[in-house]
């Protein structure tokens, strides 16, 4: 897939653009924020993790091993691998890389039995950032989210709002969650987090 | 709400997963070779047990993969949970012959209507 021109780039719209300024409006305070964080790279990879073939060509293609432990993340720079299962993951990458990363992955996982698909629009992702965050998604998620459970670098698939996503506790200071939801939930998704943000917001 | 221990992902709430039915339940080898009457029986006829009972779920919203779990009906207590194709953990009480029954039992059945 060649790199989007410029004027691709213009027509595109995210998930979320047409609620962005309610989103700004909703995170005016000190205490949470919520924001879009638009157009990541994704792909999807399948592979044996024990398979030191698999994560020598993902390395190779990514900078990054695919993590064996279960619901655990790979950070380096602006990549990521995600654990979603015992055999697969997702790759989340800045803007507009699926093209190369994939033509890398294909290339180095071509004879192993492992595959890596371009899921790049599935999801979006909401960063949702502040010392209340934490208390913002409990309200709708029976997942333990305190650290002792649920540290940095974890990620889990479950349900907020009634939505799947994978949720991932990107930091600590300040405490931030990343939300991937599936492009078709993320408006549900938005709405139901700045209903769940106002009694944060002072100005309200 | 039931805590269910996932194989893989660990402690996580029911609405997490999917119900699959009784476990263990083997695909005829050969379907064309049965009566109308054993194949309602593999599609239809479950166990249905008032107490331990092995049954499969998913983890739908996690994970997305089957398991089993050891569950009784009665009072939802989850004696054991383990991955597919893992050994059969014992029910409370129950002796190891016993554990086997179910899956000695099946086969011979479906072998009798391959037979016709
Ligand atoms: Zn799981």
């Amino acid at each position: 897939m060649a790199e989007l021109d410029t004027r691709a780039r213009d027509l595109r719209f995210s998930p979320l653009e047409a609620v962005s300024h309610r989103l700004v409006a909703a995170s005016a305070t000190d205490s949470v924020s919520a924001t879009e964080l638009p157009f990541t790279t994704q792909i999807g990879l399948r592979g044996d993790a024990s398979d030191a073939a698999f994560v020598k060509a993902v390395k190779a293609a990514i900078g990054l091993a695919p993590p064996s432990e279960a619901c655990t993340v790979a950070v380096k720079g602006d990549n990521r691998i995600l654990w979603l299962g015992p055999d697969e993951w997702l790759v989340v990458a800045p803007d507009d890389v699926e093209g190369a990363l994939l033509a890398k992955l294909e290339k180095g996982l071509a004879k192993l039995g492992a595959v890596a698909i371009d899921l790049t629009g599935n999801r979006t992702v909401i960063e949702l950032s502040g010392p209340s965050a934490r208390a913002v998604l409990e309200k709708g998620c029976y997942h333990d989210m305190h650290p002792r459970a649920f540290p940095v670098g974890r990620v889990v698939g479950t349900l907020i709002a009634h939505t799947q996503l994978f949720l991932e506790r990107a930091s600590d200071n300040p405490e931030t969650f990343r939300l991937y939801v599936r492009s078709s939930f993320a408006r549900h998704m938005a709405e139901w987090l700045m209903d769940a943000m106002a009694e944060f917001n002072e100005s309200n | 709400m039931l805590l269910i221990d996932c194989p893989y992902c660990g402690e996580r709430p029911e609405i997490e997963f999917s119900y699959g039915g009784e476990a263990h339940i083997a695909r005829p080898e050969n379907p064309g070779a049965l009566s109308d009457k054993e194949w309602a029986d593999f599609l239809f006829m479950r166990g249905n047990q008032k107490g331990a009972f092995r049954e499969r779920w998913i983890h739908t919203q996690g994970c997305r993969r089957w398991f089993n779990v050891l569950r009784d009906t009665t009072s939802h207590e989850i004696y054991a949970v383990y991955k597919i194709g893992a050994p059969k953990p014992p029910a409370p009480g129950e002796k190891p012959v016993a554990a086997k029954k179910p899956a000695a039992k099946k086969p011979a059945a479906l072998k009798k209507g391959a037979g016709k």
